[in-house]
């Protein structure tokens, strides 16, 4: 009885040589490295159009455990209620990341909400035109006793806005092979309105005039190049 | 019988033989599952991955006389001992072999191995791995352990060991972690579903229930239908449960086997129905907290073996109706 069988230890030398090939295939190199630090707080403008920061508000403060959640999740994030004179309130939120492969993975707003006990429904993709170019986005409501919160989010990965869910793993997956580490961010505009159509069309105005007033880098970073969305 | 002693001395060095391939397996999928382990597994939804990894090794281990077999290169030396090994199997593989209605074509190369589809299979499964690992893609990572494993049998043993492990290789697909989109998907679908009918089948018994949505208002009480709620995990567990089951019991019947899987989603939804539908009545008669409370853990856990319960219950009457069908024919 032979001891050593060639076909065993060929076949054993192939998982190696996989384990190396995986370990060689896995990107290292982060976008973010790349490009400006990023600081939210710097590039949104606190003031554009009829809106302006509505300082009346104090943000809500998160509980420690949901904060330590998002500190693991996100390099940075942005918490802002804008008022327009209309008296019309809507808040933004901005999170980046300055890695965004799929362990570090963005937290959507369909399942974010619904683990604070919001009722998600209503999720629809849709198409935001802007000037710049057509953003895909993502617009639900989250209810929670008479609260009811429509919201409009999308995501960057790298410099591609992009849909959450499979297209977004597409575009992660587009850097990942070729060695890269995307960063990414996620804009989540929404406000308290029983009117969804009419919220929405304020989540539009606002982010309109918003991406306006951005410099060309900023805009890229925080709504990709629009031109690309189509994956 | 009397080859066993003989083959006993053979396993050491046999098992020998597998200690590089057990340490390639071993270098590839230890840190996918320690991964595992600290991650995903840890969260409710995905609470099965473990028990299924355990339940995978062991269809592995329970048939390892399969791995013992050398497969002749000329053919007829060994056929002995491969025949007194297939007697020796901890289930009888006898049964088996009419379930396998390609095996006469496989008889005829029962005794050699088949090292280029093997090994296509392999390196398939080997690449799938290397994008699923470097990537982060679990579908594939995980998921390539059953080409792998397949092609790694091919290449060593041949075709009947694929026929003695096809099994284990599909329950591979179990210890694949439902990718986001398909929980995402299917989620929400199987709410609305589970909270019309249990309002439905509450207010023909007379509660004064209402639904909007996935909310459902009873008495002076609002109950959300959350989305651990949808029942999609106990689906996925039970499909595992249910599949392992019609393996271990080895029913001749094609028939049998079919409908017994046909009904093991129907069945797993129903218990789902049932639950939600305890802890809706907890609630109004004991109020917010009993039924948020222990009720709630319980319910699950009851979900499951009622759901088990009605899949036996339901097994048993297909044969005994079976056994009725058959005596009425003969007689």
């Amino acid at each position: 009885m032979k001891l050593i069988n060639q076909r065993m230890l060929v076949i054993a030398l192939l998982m190696f040589s996989t384990a190396g090939l995986a370990w060689a295939l896995t990107p290292t190199k982060r976008l973010t490295d790349a490009s400006p630090a990023v600081n939210l707080e710097s590039m949104i403008p606190s003031e554009f159009a009829d809106w302006k920061i509505d300082t009346s508000i104090i943000p809500i403060t998160i509980s420690p455990d949901v904060q330590a959640k998002l500190d693991k999740l996100y390099n940075q994030t942005l918490g802002r209620t804008y008022v327009n004179p209309a008296g019309r309130r809507v808040m933004l939120s901005i999170a980046y990341g300055g890695d965004q492969s799929d362990s570090l993975q963005m937290h959507k707003p369909e399942v974010c909400y619904a683990a604070q006990g919001f009722e998600v429904f209503n999720i629809v993709a849709g198409i935001l035109l802007t000037k710049y170019g057509e953003l895909p986005v993502k617009r639900l409501i989250a209810t929670q006793g008479n609260r009811n919160e429509p919201i409009t989010y999308w995501v960057v990965i790298g410099d591609k806005a992009t849909l959450s869910g499979l297209k977004q793993k597409l575009a992660q997956l587009s850097y990942g092979l070729t060695g890269k580490v995307p960063d990414g961010f996620l804009v989540r505009v929404s406000s308290i309105d029983r009117d969804r159509q009419g919220a929405y069309r304020q989540h539009e105005d606002f982010i309109k005039s918003m991406l306006a007033v951005m410099s060309d880098n900023d805009r890229v970073r925080i709504a990709g190049r629009v031109s690309a969305t189509q994956l | 019988m009397t080859h066993y002693s003989s083959l006993i001395t053979h396993h050491s060095s046999l098992s020998l033989e597998w200690l590089p391939v057990i340490a390639g397996l071993l270098v590839l999928y230890v840190p996918t599952f320690y991964g595992l382990a600290t991650t995903l597994w840890q969260q409710d939804d995905h609470a099965h991955g473990p028990i299924i990894l355990a339940i995978v090794l062991w269809l592995f281990w329970q048939r390892r006389q399969v791995l013992y077999v050398i497969p002749a290169q000329a053919g007829s030396s060994v056929i002995p001992a491969d025949a007194g090994i297939q007697s020796n199997l901890v289930l009888p593989a006898k049964a088996d072999r009419p379930v396998i209605p390609a095996e006469a074509g496989i008889q005829s190369e029962q005794n050699s191995t088949a090292p280029i589809t093997g090994f296509a299979i392999l390196i398939f499964g080997l690449l799938l791995y290397a994008v699923g690992r470097s990537q982060d893609i679990l579908i594939f990572e995980v998921g390539a352990l059953a080409p792998i494993l397949a092609g790694v049998l091919l290449a060593t043993r041949g075709w009947p060991a694929i026929g003695s492990y096809w099994f284990a290789l599909l329950f591979i697909a179990f210890l694949v972690p439902l990718p986001g989109i398909v929980v995402d998907a299917l989620t929400m679908p199987l709410k609305q579903t589970v909270s019309a009918i249990a309002e439905q089948l509450l207010y023909a018994a007379g509660y004064p229930i209402a639904r909007s949505g996935v909310v459902l208002n009873i008495g002076q009480y609002q109950l959300l239908v959350a989305d651990a709620c949808s029942g999609l995990n106990s689906m996925f567990s039970l499909s595992a449960l249910g599949l392992l089951y019609l393996y271990l019991t080895r029913y001749k019947s094609w028939l049998h086997n079919g409908v017994i899987l046909a009904s093991i989603l129907p069945i797993a939804f129903s218990a789902n129905i049932v639950r939600v539908m305890i802890l809706v009545l907890v609630t109004y008669y004991y109020g917010d907290a009993a039924g948020q409370g222990f009720a709630h853990g319980f319910a699950g856990m009851l979900l499951f073996v009622i759901a088990l319960m009605i899949l036996f219950g339901f097994d048993a009457l297909l044969r005994t109706a079976g056994g009725i069908f058959t005596k009425v024919r003969h007689a």
